[in-house]
């Protein structure tokens, strides 16, 4: 355990000459909310190899605008998304938030993962509420902050559901519910529809569509699922197969509001789905094919 | 097994238990009455019937069942404070869990029972020595599954609310503890066996009250039928504690898709 970990250390100073640069303390950039700078991540696998997964990763993303980030599976998107969530240290760089760089998790970004992360003993209403009591707000106050916002979503009656009671798509409306109780400047979801079936997934969609129109919160989603981010951001920032770094960022010019079902059949959207869906499997290729090296 | 849980079928088993139940102390009175069975070494239903009407009736047998149940359920409330607390303890203290995990399992391997002797001579015949001796029963038993939820506490969930910004102390109040409670009833559940059967043991070998030492006077003085009465209601008060503890498990766990 003590030799690799040795290793470990060894073979990622070395892995890092050339990639580390200075990211210094940067000055705020105007209208840029949040900011990823020469972020590096280097890891022991567990035969004790050091793994580059992300190299000098650069990102800016504007004030209300809607980041997705795809790339190759196992590129480190994920990787990426905890890093500048604060749940990851970063090997060399750092993310800064309305220029104060972030040591840590922050109540300023909301976070909704892939996995189920409601509470299975608490019911709709008291997941809801979750985020507020952890900062202290009065009982009666995020009470009724819960009810309003599931009212509003069309939840009214599975107040006092429990998760087990509720269908796949309706927890997923929840934990969007329960992010949105939590009011942060920044929303991060790493792939959170990645389980669904196609029809649940639309629907969320929408109802992501909708957040985003109603709040103008800044949202960075990462997906696998390349329709998916043309049809939610005004940017797809496309990674490179590991080690992983900004390969190419395309905007999407596809008028909002925008629906899930018919920004599909836009023709900009088939366009743009061609030119990325091109780039990306370059990477895909060198995925499968770089395995071993 | 297989049939539905209907009803119907629920009122049948339940008349099926009271025959099989009733049909074994028909033979036992039978085989007792030809004298195939000697009665002053198996008593028979009948004397024992007498026997318990008269027990409860005079008043005699209460003020013991009241002294087992109090040194049982002070054991099970004590031993599961004291084995929550510690698995508590080793959760935080990964260090002191390492060292202390060979010892733990080296003291549950001790056959308490048998060290019920020393606990009586360190904390006499009342009943501290009973509730010492039923609380050290539980402990182990709510310990490693007390452990054992907190080391199978969903890591999704903890990072979801750390996300949010909770403390390490609210992660431990609104994440570990409530998701480790099925594994605690479970443990509670064992050992509530335990604790009555720590409270009688201690009692048998040295007390002046309590069903176990009425077990032991009753059984010198050649009266089986006592013995069977103050059985008996030891097992009445396993039933009674089981379907309160159950009753408890369904509140507690209404959340979970399916209970017990």
């Amino acid at each position: 355990m003590s030799g690799g970990m040795e290793m470990h250390n060894s073979v990622v100073e070395k892995a890092f000459q050339g990639i580390t640069r200075n990211p210094g303390e940067a000055a705020l950039i105007e209208g840029v909310k949040l900011s990823v700078r020469g972020i590096s991540h280097v890891y022991a696998s567990p035969s004790g190899a050091a793994t580059v997964s992300l190299q000098s990763v650069d990102l800016n993303i504007r004030d209300q605008e809607f980041v997705a980030i795809v790339g190759p599976s196992g590129c480190g998107k994920s990787t990426l998304l905890n890093i500048m969530s604060g749940l990851i240290r970063p090997s060399a760089g750092g993310v800064f938030l309305d220029g104060d760089r972030l040591s840590g998790v922050t109540q300023r970004i909301g976070y909704m993962s892939q996995a189920d992360t409601l509470m299975p003993w608490r019911n709709t209403l008291e997941n809801v509420e979750l985020s507020l009591e952890i900062r202290g707000m009065p009982k009666a106050e995020r009470r009724e902050r819960a009810r309003h916002l599931i009212h509003k979503a069309g939840l009214s009656g599975f107040e006092k559901s429990y998760p087990h009671e509720l269908s796949g798509g309706m927890k997923k409306r929840v934990v969007i519910i329960r992010i949105l109780a939590a009011d942060s400047e920044v929303l991060f979801m790493d792939e959170p529809f990645g389980a669904l079936d196609v029809f649940t997934k639309e629907m969320l969609q929408d109802e992501i569509l909708k957040v985003w129109q109603e709040t103008k919160k800044t949202i960075v989603f990462v997906t696998h699922d390349l329709a998916e981010a043309i049809t939610l951001s005004d940017r797809v920032v496309l990674l490179t197969a590991r080690p992983s770094t900004v390969k190419n960022e395309y905007d999407i010019p596809i008028p909002r509001p925008r629906s899930a079902l018919e920004t599909r059949f836009q023709p900009e959207f088939v366009a743009l789905q061609k030119l990325i869906w091109n780039d990306l499997r370059e990477e895909v290729v060198k995925t499968k094919g770089g395995r071993d090296a | 097994m297989h049939s539905a849980p209907g009803p119907q079928s629920g009122k049948t088993v339940f008349l099926l238990r009271l025959l099989l139940i009733l049909a074994v102390l028909a033979i036992w009175e039978m085989l007792a009455r030809l004298r195939i069975l000697d009665p002053f070494f198996m008593s028979q239903p009948t004397a024992i019937l007498v026997d318990m009407k008269e027990a409860f009736f005079s008043g005699e047998i209460i003020p013991h069942i009241v002294v087992t149940l109090k040194e049982a359920l002070a054991g099970l409330l004590f031993g599961t404070l004291a084995g929550v607390l510690t698995a508590i303890f080793l959760e935080k203290a990964e260090t002191a869990a390492r060292v202390l995990d060979p010892i733990i399992m080296a003291l549950y391997g001790i056959p308490k029972l048998a060290l019920g002797p020393i606990f009586i001579l360190w904390f006499g015949l009342g009943i501290e020595s009973k509730i010492f001796l039923a609380a050290l029963m539980v402990y182990f038993l709510v310990l490693f599954n007390a452990y054992a939820g907190f080391r199978n506490v969903d890591q999704s969930l903890v990072n979801a609310v750390r996300l949010m910004g909770a403390s390490s102390r609210q992660i431990m109040l609104k994440v570990v503890l409530p998701s480790a409670i099925p594994w605690m009833l479970a443990g509670i559940k064992a050992g509530l066996g335990a604790a009555l059967l720590g409270a009688v043991v201690g009692e048998y070998i040295g007390a002046n009250s309590g069903l176990g030492w009425m077990v032991e006077y009753a059984g010198g003085m050649y009266d089986i039928a006592r013995v069977f009465t103050c059985i008996i209601v030891l097992m009445l008060l396993m039933a009674m504690l089981n379907t309160v503890l159950g009753a408890v498990e369904g509140r507690l766990l209404k959340w979970r898709p399916t209970v017990g």
